[in-house]
């Protein structure tokens, strides 16, 4: 088997590597980048806890070939932050609503939650069904909804404002 | 009872009792926060387990060559080369009460998925596929694969020999019986004469109730690093209980605790599915076969095999008086341990308290027994034997209510201990006021509810109580810095509970400094102090009380350190915010401003260590842990859908330290016996396991909670730890049950007497009563 040439952008730099086909997307960002926000569970698409960001749509990068990453944007839980120290709100709403515990499935459920904030979703039910493939063991997801709907009422605020 | 326990001597908190952001949010909303499975080292190797194809056999022979062929990989290792070098191990086998689990297993297998032989390689994906690709064959044998083949007089026996008791935390009260059944234990527990009052009752119920085999599912699968220096150990695990894992390690590699570090990061889970040790001993076997630091990182379907939740068997009788009173009760449950023992025999012992339920019965007995199968190893999750127990209990009550036409609340109610209640002889008086709780819930729930669509409305109440705080040994370090900054020291680990935040709060107001300068180390048994475990409802109190204790003599040190440089009485010294006054004189001096002078230079640190002792506690458990709770469900008359609408809860906690955290504790123990009142049940099938992957074994999801779930707790100030705290996390998951199964009972007027309630069994129930109907109309 041989090596395959991708470029792709991560967490909005451009980067060159070398992969075999049969590699999973995220062994590539966690052993080859570092970058271990994105966490190891079911193996088979279900829980999230792997979530990253392809063009800016979530997908579970247990179950994705790095070569997809070829041509695309990828953005992981490090890309995540504005700025070195700063928290984006969505970030800093799961700190304050307490809507992590162990904190495995934390960066998954933030990179699903970007879109709803972006797209101002504050409806609980609407919440509930778009983050229904992340599992959390911990919470009861109440806290999760809350910080979703906080992180969301406050974009479409600052849009608004 | 611990009235010798220093108590608080501050009455004021100003961190206690806040609703403080977790201390770790930040490392874990930014992926930043390493787990056990995020280490890298030098030079580090990747280790796969290969597994038994069967579930009982003899091992006819394992080949590696097909494996070892392959570029990659390093070493493959089986039971032979565990005690030769350069392994060298003192003793292959290990276990919390009995030592019954081998590293690999040696001659026989005991159940699907059991490691016979390990893999070595580059990579973790190699190393999998090499695993696959070793040969291992079984003569297999006839198992005693379910509880109720197990049960029989002829079954197969899982284990004909008996196995070395393990002489540490948990010691087994009654030696384990092996050879003549699968019954390796059977625990009585009661008082009073139950036959006699079975006898002269005026009506006995019966009813036999079932209870599913449960995956913890932290969501972080097992993972350890194991390198070994010259005569050294250094682990990096997932272990909830790193303690008992370094005491593990010590013994099979034959090591001084001191040269055997075990590190815990943060850890994605527990649940008591990483209580104990696992497979930290396998990783350092390989880590000795090849030299290198080895990685071994479970996926969930191994992680399935290493501890699950006891399903159970329980059979009550309830004797009841000509005025509707209980006055026998009689419970035999058997709890399924799978092949090996882990914690059962304390899980049965538990079971068979939490069985009991908090009510003052006149005559009672438990008889639970601890039943070997051979399926993967049950050994702690979550209030360990009363999620099981409770829900016979809690549905038998409602049984007999609505046979005798009462309101489950006042049933309930009437039967309840009272406070100061030795209503455990011996035992410690009950601490709560639990028919206020009751009430509370029913002030919560209101008035039953009328179905607004076309489903069916129930409404259930159930009540769950717990000996927690096992193995009340602590110890703890703390260090202020000359800066004033205080650095804390525990052994109890970061499962996701905010045992770091809650120790801050504690630390802050017992020395008084500010929350934001107290910081929780990472675990680590060489550098760090001892704790017998992280479970049982206990880090707060214990490791709370530890803290406590710390802080406490660096105080007390600053204090008599200012009355002396100021002339003043030390009565007269206060220390709050970080800084030493006394109000009469107007002396003042910051906390690390005393240490620099104490030192002559600006530098230098005070350390303060606390200790709990078992000897501290002569009366268990150091407190109850009671939940009550009530929920309301729909059930879907078509489908035998079951949906929770509403659901409320009540614990005793003595004082929220941080309320935030709290919720967060009860709203998760409240979702995970959603699980296993709904929808989770590992099966097997003459061994093979059915459903191991999370496609198949489904966890509640968040349109699985209710819209409507709301934690209260009451404060009482009357728990043995600091500021007056109990434990919790625990008891909010035993009463779930019970409460489902009454209010779909009530919904749907038939009773299903088996968890989880899936659709099927409740559209079967539905059917069965609405048949039942018509004939007798």
């Amino acid at each position: 088997m041989n090596q395959i040439s991708i470029e792709f952008e991560l967490n909005g730099a451009p980067v060159s590597h070398d992969v075999y086909p049969n590699r999973l997307l995220l062994d590539v960002i966690r052993d080859d980048f570092g970058l271990t926000g994105a966490k190891r569970s079911c193996d088979v698409q279900v829980c999230g806890a792997c979530t990253v960001l392809l063009d800016g749509k979530p997908v579970s990068a247990c179950t994705t070939l790095a070569i997809e990453m070829d041509g695309r944007s990828v953005t992981t839980i490090e890309g995540v932050e504005p700025a070195p120290g700063e928290l984006h709100p969505l970030q800093r709403a799961f700190a304050e609503a307490g809507a992590l515990q162990c904190g495995f499935c934390t960066p998954g459920f933030i990179l699903t939650s970007l879109e709803l904030v972006d797209d101002g979703v504050v409806d609980r039910e609407e919440i509930v069904e778009r983050l229904d493939g992340n599992i959390c063991r911990c919470t009861g997801y109440h806290k999760i909804i809350d910080a979703v709907a906080t992180a969301s009422a406050m974009a479409s605020d600052r849009k608004e404002g | 009872m611990v009235s010798q326990l220093e108590r608080p001597t501050r009455a004021e908190t100003s961190a206690v009792g806040e609703r403080h952001t977790r201390a770790d949010a930040v490392d874990k909303v930014t992926g930043r926060a390493a787990y056990a499975g995020d280490i890298r080292l030098p030079r580090m190797l990747h280790a796969a387990m290969v597994k038994s194809p069967a579930g009982k056999g003899k091992i006819r022979s394992i080949d590696p060559s097909a494996a070892l062929a392959m570029p990659g990989v390093r070493a493959v290792i089986t039971a032979d080369d565990l005690r030769r070098p350069p392994i060298s191990c003192r003793d292959i086998r290990y276990g919390v009460v009995v030592r019954d689990r081998p590293i690999l297993a040696e001659g026989r297998v005991t159940f699907v998925g059991e490691p016979v032989a390990a893999v070595v390689a580059d990579d973790r994906a190699t190393a999998r596929l090499a695993a696959t690709r070793v040969v291992v064959e079984i003569e297999e044998e006839e198992g005693a694969f379910d509880l109720d083949t197990a049960l029989q007089p002829n079954s197969p026996l899982v284990h004909p020999e008996p196995f070395e008791v393990e002489d540490a935390v948990y010691k087994t009260p009654i030696p384990l019986t092996y050879g003549e059944s699968n019954t390796g234990l059977t625990y009585e527990y009661g008082d009073g004469d139950v036959e006699s009052a079975l006898a002269s009752a005026a009506r006995v119920y019966e009813s036999t109730y079932r209870f599913p085999a449960i995956y913890q599912y932290a969501m972080e699968p097992y993972c350890v690093v194991a390198s070994v220096e010259a005569n050294a150990l250094t682990v990096w695990s997932s272990a909830q209980h790193p303690s008992q894992v370094a005491r593990d390690l010590a013994r099979l590699f034959d090591l001084p605790l001191s040269r055997v570090q075990v590190i815990v990061p943060y850890v994605g889970g527990g649940f008591g599915s990483k209580s104990f040790t696992h497979v930290e001993p396998l990783t350092v076997a390989l880590a000795k076969a090849v030299g290198r630091p080895v990685r071994l990182e479970l996926d969930v379907s191994e992680a399935m095999t290493i501890s699950r939740r006891h399903n159970a068997l329980a059979t009550v009788r309830a004797g009841v008086d000509e005025s509707g009173n209980i006055v026998a009760y009689d419970m035999d449950i058997a709890y399924d341990t799978g092949a090996y023992t882990l914690l059962g025999p304390y899980v049965i012992i538990k079971g068979a308290f939490r069985g009991l339920g908090a009510y003052s019965f006149p005559n009672y007995r438990v008889r639970a027994r601890l039943v070997f199968t051979n399926t993967s190893p049950a050994g702690s999750m979550r209030a360990v034997g009363g999620p099981q127990a409770a829900f016979a209990l809690e549905s038998m009550l409602d049984e007999i209510a609505q046979d005798l036409g009462q309101s489950p609340f006042e049933f309930r109610c009437r039967m309840v201990a009272e406070r100061g209640e030795e209503f455990r002889p011996g035992r410690t008086p009950m601490d709560g006021d639990l028919a206020r709780d009751l009430e509370t819930l029913e002030t919560m729930i209101g008035e039953r509810p009328e179905p607004t669509d076309s489903k069916l409305v129930g409404v259930g109440v159930s009540m769950g109580i717990t000996d927690p705080g096992a193995s009340p040994v602590s110890t703890a370090f703390a260090k202020l810095a000359a800066d004033g900054s205080l650095t804390v020291t525990i052994g109890s680990t970061e499962i996701g509970q905010g045992v770091r935040t809650v120790i801050s709060q504690i630390a802050a107001d017992t020395l008084g400094v500010p929350f934001e300068s107290v910081s929780v180390t990472t675990t680590d048994t060489r550098y760090g102090p001892y704790d017998a475990s992280t479970g049982a409802s206990r880090s707060t109190t214990m490791s709370g009380l530890a803290v406590h204790r710390a802080c406490g003599s660096i105080r007390q040190r600053l204090v008599a350190l200012a009355a002396s440089e100021w002339g003043v009485d030390p009565d007269e010294v206060a220390i709050s915010d970080g800084v030493v006054e006394c109000a009469r004189t107007g002396d003042g001096a910051g906390v690390g401003e005393l240490i620099g002078r104490h030192f002559g230079q600006n530098g230098g640190n005070f350390i303060g260590v606390g200790e709990v002792t078992a000897h501290e506690f002569p009366t268990t458990p150091p407190f109850w842990e009671v939940a009550a709770a009530v929920a309301q469900v729909s059930v879907d008359p078509d489908t035998g859908q079951v949906a929770t609408r509403r659901y409320y809860s009540v614990a005793n906690v003595g004082k929220v330290v941080n309320p935030l955290l709290m919720e967060g504790q009860e709203e998760g123990a409240i979702t995970q016996g959603l699980g296993h009142s709904l929808f989770e049940e590992l099966e097997w099938s003459e061994g093979h396991p059915l459903n191991n992957s999370m496609i198949e074994y489904r966890v509640p999801r968040t349109r699985d909670v209710p819209p409507e779930m709301h934690a209260h707790f009451t404060e009482d100030g009357d728990g043995p730890g600091p500021f007056g705290l109990k434990g919790a996390g625990e008891g909010g998951i035993v009463p779930v049950g019970g409460a489902i199964a009454n209010a779909v009972a009530d919904a749907i007027g038939a009773r299903v007497r088996e968890l989880p309630l899936t659709p099927e069994k409740v559209w079967q129930a539905m059917r069965a009563a609405s048949s039942t109907n018509e004939v007798s109309e």
